[in-house]
């Protein structure tokens, strides 16, 4: 069991822009350690989704490597990449992005389902999920019945009921008031900590970013590792 | 609309096939029906009444006495039949040369220097230039003239130029004298045109002697050409329901196109656009799409008009009239008309998104979801008035006799009012599912069973069509193998003898006594009944006569009702039998009579019985050949019915028989049972092969729809698949979802299209058909009918869902989710 869990190693990622390209990744590079918590953060348009994206596999960098726990991500098929992510990797988004048509316990369950779980176990640790985020009088809610916060809980359960190994959440307090965003972060670490998870975490708050044992900012498409206090 | 250019190509199929439908129906049926009143007019022109005679036709001698005792001048005698040149048929025109006729107009810039002489050639005809043109032939070229059996050298000798080469194309005209030898009616007219005003037409009646008539020619027309207006509603009702289809279509486009602009029309009212500004500025997009698929749609319905004026005219020439004038007409009309119901279908369909996109606030110009929740707040109310209209419809059917216009305007109010209640049962369906399956599911299945509901806008829109399109086919399906079915055990009864010997010629010459009494000797048969075929005329017009022979205790044709003993008196001679579709037409039944204008004048006959006829739909009268003769004066024979004996040998009693007739002329022929079915059985699938075509196009432009329906669908939930992906969900398994998500759209399709189907087909059969036609018919449903049904829909979904699957499936997830 390696001690260095995500290995990036000079990703490069161009978007086409009509004629011309629009580099976003440079070389990008990073290594996160098992069970580490790192902070992203950069200005707007800096590149932090689409690192994020790539490590997940739901976009393919140009160039360079992304090994997860010793897999080399970038090396798979869009198949073999799609089951490694239903497996171990658990994503927040800023939008919540819940399934509108299933109810909080179902969007919960999916990810479950999809690994093949029995039903027994899926229900099992379906329940023990939303009893942890709070949420056994909404569970048989639909995503446009609940609040933001709610909704941000349930995203939250589905990004973690299969015990991912690496959780990555995109500015997952981005779109909620501050108080709401403390508690949600709160739970988001305690239930990751909790299992020895990996998590990386874009924001824009430096207060968010101080709780994570390491803050990393994206610059000109490159990474940099930042200690002490700085400003934007 | 640029990033969506697949809609809009789609919405342009749709509305240029439904398009293309009207005009190519509606030029084939102008096509036919103005050829009808060309070929009526161009032998009754501006004619005000018509002597007519009975089978045996007008003495020479009444036209000469009517010109010199009564000095009616303007009269034209006239002698007609069917011949055929080099395999094409045209009608032969005897007439007198002298040009006092109404047949100048047709003969602009003739050289008539000579003419008069040399029509009087006896083998002399004439022809319009555009029929010279087609046959390739010269002036003065002889050439092979056949009718009647028999063949003939004629002459062209004037090709006369015509100032409507449509009206004439069919037309061989000759010197009456002439004609009057190629047709064997020596000394024969079959009318005299004249052109009276009502002091003559007093003097004129009560000097005709008895056996003549005369009638209005306006009336007479009329009544030939209502017969066959029928079939051509028909046709026009299937093809409006394409248009309707399209209209489907074309609201989905613009619902669509409102929705992917939602933020720039938003903004646009913010920033001080207003509705009416809005209104047309949507309006206009759709409006240029569907002028041109309404253009496009006319070019392909010149095309597709073509192909059907033959099965038209065919048909027509089956069921009523021999109708040879077959040029294709394009009535700009047609063009016109077909362009503006495109165009007005289109500014209804899609004047609704355009209308609810301009009274929405400026916030929030319809959203997706607002969309979805306004249908779901209106589907009780959309299903209860579907119900009234489908109740509404049903009662208006329930009448037993109306107009068939109204019998078309109820299936439509069926069929629209099905259409209406079908969302609010796929969200029924689908909610049921739901519950009683709920343990057995899976998220795949639940996302999919519940974006069915959440789209229902889309989803049941989709549906409605594919069941619309289905049921036409179950209807028609089922209605046609009912009709074929009816025919064919019908014809088991009709033809109860064993061996038909017939012949062309209306005189019937070859077909004598002695030949009887031959046929009669051969071993194996049993009996020789001859028949007479002629037409009549009576209180309704022309009607088609059948003398036959029955016998004390059979009338032989299958009776549908009749008098008591009826069997009897019809032996005796003591009334007629009419065919179903005269006693519906004209509203007779057993016991009443029909006034016939028979050789001693006019004649009370009383109706014994209706006897079912598949024919024609013109009306029929049977009665005892030896009532006939007596009648009518006329000895002729059109036809021998051979009986045999029970064990004898029916292939060696055919061979028997036609060795025997070798030696007669050419016109007469011999077929068997058998034979005659097969070739009965031929016209009919012959005629219904148009339905096979429109029913292929409704289902292509549902199919369009569908494909058009479920794309605007998966494009909506782009943001929920890229979801999916990320949480895990393989591509395939995307694909799969959306396969089994339309596949079970098109099973409730299939399944909706069944009721429906059926009753639509009952109304074809009881309603429609019977109006239309006459004819009642039994009811079958066809093994399989039902399944192929299903099994249709199911397809049709599921291949429409392949396009939108297989594109849902290659979304990149990291590119739709940054889109919000
Ligand atoms: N699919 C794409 N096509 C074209 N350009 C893209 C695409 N995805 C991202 N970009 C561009 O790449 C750059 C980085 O985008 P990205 O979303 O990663 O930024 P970000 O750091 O997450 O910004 P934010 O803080 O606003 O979320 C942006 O300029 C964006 O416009
Ligand atoms: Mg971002």
């Amino acid at each position: 069991m390696t001690e260095e869990f995500v290995q990036i190693r000079n990703l490069h990622r161009t978007f086409q822009e009509g004629e011309l390209g629009h580099p976003v990744l440079q070389g990008t590079s990073l290594t996160v350690n098992r069970g580490e918590t790192v902070a992203l953060l950069g200005r707007s348009g800096s590149g932090k989704s689409t690192l994020l994206n790539v490590i997940s596999g739901i976009d393919k960098a140009d160039a360079g490597t992304v090994i997860v726990d010793g897999i080399d991500l970038t090396a798979l098929s869009e198949h073999e990449c799609t089951l490694f992510r239903r497996q171990h990797i658990g994503f927040v988004y800023q939008f919540f992005n819940l399934i509108p048509t299933l109810t909080a316990a179902e969007n919960i369950a999916l990810v479950l389902e999809l690994n093949g779980y029995s039903p027994v176990v899926i229900k099992e640790k379906t329940d023990r999920m939303i009893q942890a985020v709070d949420l056994e009088k909404e569970k048989d809610k639909f995503p446009d019945q609940m609040s933001g916060g709610e909704q941000q809980r349930v995203a939250i359960a589905r990004a973690l009921v299969h015990s991912p190994k690496l959780v990555l959440a995109d500015e997952p307090t981005g779109n909620l008031d501050a108080e709401i965003g403390q508690q949600i972060l709160k739970l988001l670490r305690e239930l990751i900590t909790g299992k020895q998870g990996t998590l990386m975490l874009v924001t824009h708050s430096l207060a968010v970013a101080r709780t994570a044992d390491r803050i990393i900012t994206l610059e000109d498409g490159l990474l940099v590792e930042r200690e002490g206090h700085f400003a934007w | 609309m640029n990033r969506h250019r697949w809609q809009s190509w789609l919405t342009f199929i749709g509305v240029m096939l439904g398009v293309t439908m009207v005009v190519g129906v509606d030029l084939a049926n102008s096509s036919a029906r103005r050829a009808f009143s060309l070929s009526l007019d161009s032998i009754a022109g501006s004619v005000t009444h018509q002597i007519i005679g009975g089978p045996k036709g007008i003495p020479d001698s009444v036209y000469t006495r009517l010109r010199t005792e009564l000095a009616i001048r303007s009269s034209l005698p006239m002698v007609i039949g069917q011949v055929s040149i080099k395999g094409r048929n045209f009608t032969l025109l005897g007439v007198d040369p002298i040009p006092e006729t109404t047949l100048g107009r047709h003969m602009t810039g003739l050289e008539t220097h000579g003419l008069s002489r040399a029509l009087l050639d006896d083998n002399a005809v004439m022809l319009s230039r555009r029929a010279a043109d087609k046959l390739g032939l010269q002036i003065s070229e002889v050439f092979e003239l056949r009718t009647g059996g028999r063949t003939f050298l004629v002459r062209l000798v004037a090709i006369f130029p015509s100032d409507n080469p449509a009206a004439t194309e069919g037309l061989l005209f000759a010197d009456i004298a002439v004609a009057q030898r190629l047709l064997n009616r020596f000394g024969r007219l079959d009318r005299i045109d004249l052109i009276l005003d009502e002091s003559d037409r007093d003097e004129i009646q009560a000097w005709l002697p008895a056996g003549l008539g005369l009638v209005a020619s306006e009336l007479r027309n009329d009544s030939m050409r209502q017969m066959s207006e029928a079939f051509h509603i028909n046709l026009t009702a299937m093809s409006l329901l394409a248009l309707l289809v399209a209209a489907l279509l074309i609201y989905n486009t613009v619902t669509l196109s409102v929705l992917q602009r939602r933020n720039t029309l938003g903004i646009f009212r913010a920033l001080g656009v207003t509705r009416k500004e809005i209104f047309v500025l949507v309006l206009r997009e759709s409006l240029l799409l569907a002028t041109a698929a309404s253009l496009a749609g006319l070019v392909m319905g010149l095309l597709l008009g073509q192909a059907l004026v033959q099965l038209v005219t065919r048909t027509v020439t089956d069921l009523y009239f021999n109708l040879h004038v077959t040029a294709f007409l394009i009535d700009p009309l047609s063009l016109l008309k077909g362009f503006l119901m495109g165009l007005g279908m289109a500014f209804i369909a899609c004047s609704i998104p355009a209308w609810e996109a301009s009274r929405s606030r400026p916030v929030n110009v319809m959203q997706r979801s607002t969309v979805e929740r306004r249908w779901q707040l209106r589907l009780p109310m959309l299903t209860a008035l579907g119900a009234v209209c489908l109740v509404a419809g049903l009662l208006l059917v329930a009448r037993t006799h109306g107009s068939l216009v109204e019998g078309f305007f109820a299936l439509a109010l069926i069929v629209f009012g099905f259409c209406l209640m079908v969302p609010g049962m796929v969200v029924l369906v689908t909610r049921l599912l739901l519950r009683i399956l709920s343990p057995l599911l899976g998220s795949t299945a639940r996302i999919a069973l519940r974006d069915i509901n959440a789209g229902i806008s889309r989803t049941g829109m989709a549906v409605a069509a594919l069941t619309v399109a289905v049921s036409v086919t179950v209807g028609v399906g089922v209605m046609v193998s009912s009709f074929r079915e009816t025919v064919s055990v019908w014809l088991g009864q009709y033809l109860s003898g064993d061996i038909y010997v017939s012949t062309l010629d209306r005189n019937g010459s070859g077909l004598t006594p002695a030949l009887k009494s031959r046929l009669q000797a051969l071993a194996g048969v049993a009996s020789v009944a001859p028949s007479r075929i002629e037409n009549i005329e009576t209180e309704f017009g022309p009607v088609r006569l059948i003398a036959l022979t029955p016998t004390e205790n059979d009338t032989r044709l299958p009776l549908k009702h009749s008098v008591e003993g009826v069997a009897e008196l019809f032996y005796q001679g003591k009334g007629v039998l009419i065919s179903e579709p005269l006693a519906y037409h004209q509203q007779l039944s057993s016991g009443d009579s029909i006034t016939v204008l028979a050789a001693k004048g006019e004649q009370q006959l009383r109706i014994l019985g209706v006897y079912y006829d598949y024919t024609t739909s013109r009306g029929m009268i049977a009665m005892h050949r030896e009532a006939y003769r007596e009648l009518w004066d006329d000895e002729r024979i059109s036809g021998f019915t051979i009986y045999k004996e029970e064990n004898a040998d029916q292939a060696n009693l055919l061979d028997a028989v036609r060795k025997i007739l070798t030696s007669e002329a050419d016109q007469i022929r011999v077929s068997s049972n058998q034979e005659i079915r097969e070739t009965a059985m031929a016209v009919f699938d012959r005629t219904f092969a148009i339905t096979h075509v429109l029913r292929l196009l409704t289902i292509l432009v549902a199919f369009v729809g569908v494909l058009s329906a479920l794309m605007a669908l998966q494009l909506e939930r782009t943001r929920e698949f890229a979801i999916l992906r990320a949480t895990g969900m393989t591509p395939r398994q995307i694909s799969v979802m959306i396969l089994g998500q339309t596949g079970l759209m098109g099973l409730l399709a299939g399944l909706l299209s069944i009721p429906l189907g059926l009753l639509m087909a009952d109304i074809l059969i009881d309603v429609i058909n019977r109006r239309s036609f006459g004819w009642s018919m039994l009811h079958r449903l066809p093994a399989g009918v039902l399944a192929e049904a299903v099994f249709l829909a199911l397809i049709a979904a599921v291949l429409a869902g392949v396009y939108p699957a297989l594109k849902a499936a290659s979304i990149s997830p990291a590119q739709a989710l940054r889109e919000e």
